[in-house]
């Protein structure tokens, strides 16, 4: 077993842990019955995600900076890693607000922004799959990362900057008991724990497939037919 | 309780999914290359 596969192996006994928690220790909430526990691991994931174009974010900053391919990969790595946790949060929210608001999906701040976050990192992808790999893509996505991290705060911060059908910040709030805030904050540990251990694979993959990249151009150079001299 | 379940079952899948397709990736690109070193040699200076 590799390094990278025991940390994954690592990484899913610390999820199984946080459902066991989910499912047989955090008390059922009173008003809203079982489906409240969508909350731990949805929030978490969003939670996920921020850390993950976080990471996005620096790498750009530095890349712009010092050109650093190491950089670079983190930033490819975070950003594909935030769009899979956005995706969990988006599909978790709306499987949440169909028995509570009677409705999959509403228009309001906080659901909008995550939806463009999420437009914003897949974009982010969609640069670096169908542009030549190289500076020039590597500085424009650099680019869509840095200003797309802007849309970060208007998410977190939507549910406080407007009026919003989504609630307002609960854990800062002391709204949840204790037994429901242990789980939640071993929760969000644990994905953390998860989207750092995804984030280092992607890396070494990024990296590999750097180094094969870099050695099929040296192949294709050496094999490549001399010019012949004219006569 | 049936949203609750598709929920984590969407979960589960998606997260588990793409650790296990990132896992199968890198064993691929860790793997050996069997065709890449022999055409280096093939055109080492004689």
């Amino acid at each position: 077993m590799s390094r990278h596969e025991r940390w994954a192996a690592g990484a899913v006994a610390l999820m199984l842990v946080a459902g066991a928690a989910i499912f047989l220790y955090a008390p059922t909430d009173y008003l809203q019955g079982p489906v409240q526990r969508i909350f731990y691991l949805h929030v978490s994931s969003a939670i996920a995600a921020y850390g993950c174009f976080t990471v996005v974010l620096i790498g750009g900053l530095v890349y712009l900076r010092r050109e650093s391919l190491v950089a670079d990969r983190f930033a490819r790595a975070g950003a594909v890693v935030g769009v899979v946790f956005t995706t969990v949060t988006l599909v978790m929210g709306m499987l949440w607000a169909k028995p509570i608001w009677g409705t999959y999906w509403t228009w309001d701040a906080r659901l909008t922004s995550t939806l463009v976050l999420w437009m914003i990192y897949a974009g982010y992808l969609l640069v670096r799959r169908l542009a030549d790999p190289g500076r020039q893509a590597a500085r424009i996505a650099a680019v869509v990362g840095i200003f797309g991290f802007v849309d970060v705060p208007v998410v977190h911060f939507s549910v406080t900057w407007w009026r919003t059908q989504h609630p307002g910040p609960v854990v800062v709030n002391d709204a949840l008991p204790p037994e429901m805030l242990a789980t939640f904050l071993l929760t969000m540990a644990c994905t953390l724990a998860l989207a750092a251990v995804l984030i280092a694979i992607r890396y070494r993959i990024e990296t590999l497939s750097d180094e094969r990249m870099h050695m099929a151009e040296e192949v294709k150079v050496m094999t490549a037919p001399e010019p012949r001299m004219a006569p | 309780m049936t949203y609750l379940i598709v929920a984590y079952a969407f979960a589960v899948a998606v997260l588990a999914g793409f650790l296990g397709w990132s896992l199968r990736r890198l064993r691929e690109l860790e793997g050996p290359t069997s065709s890449e070193p022999s055409a280096l040699s093939s055109r080492e200076p004689s």
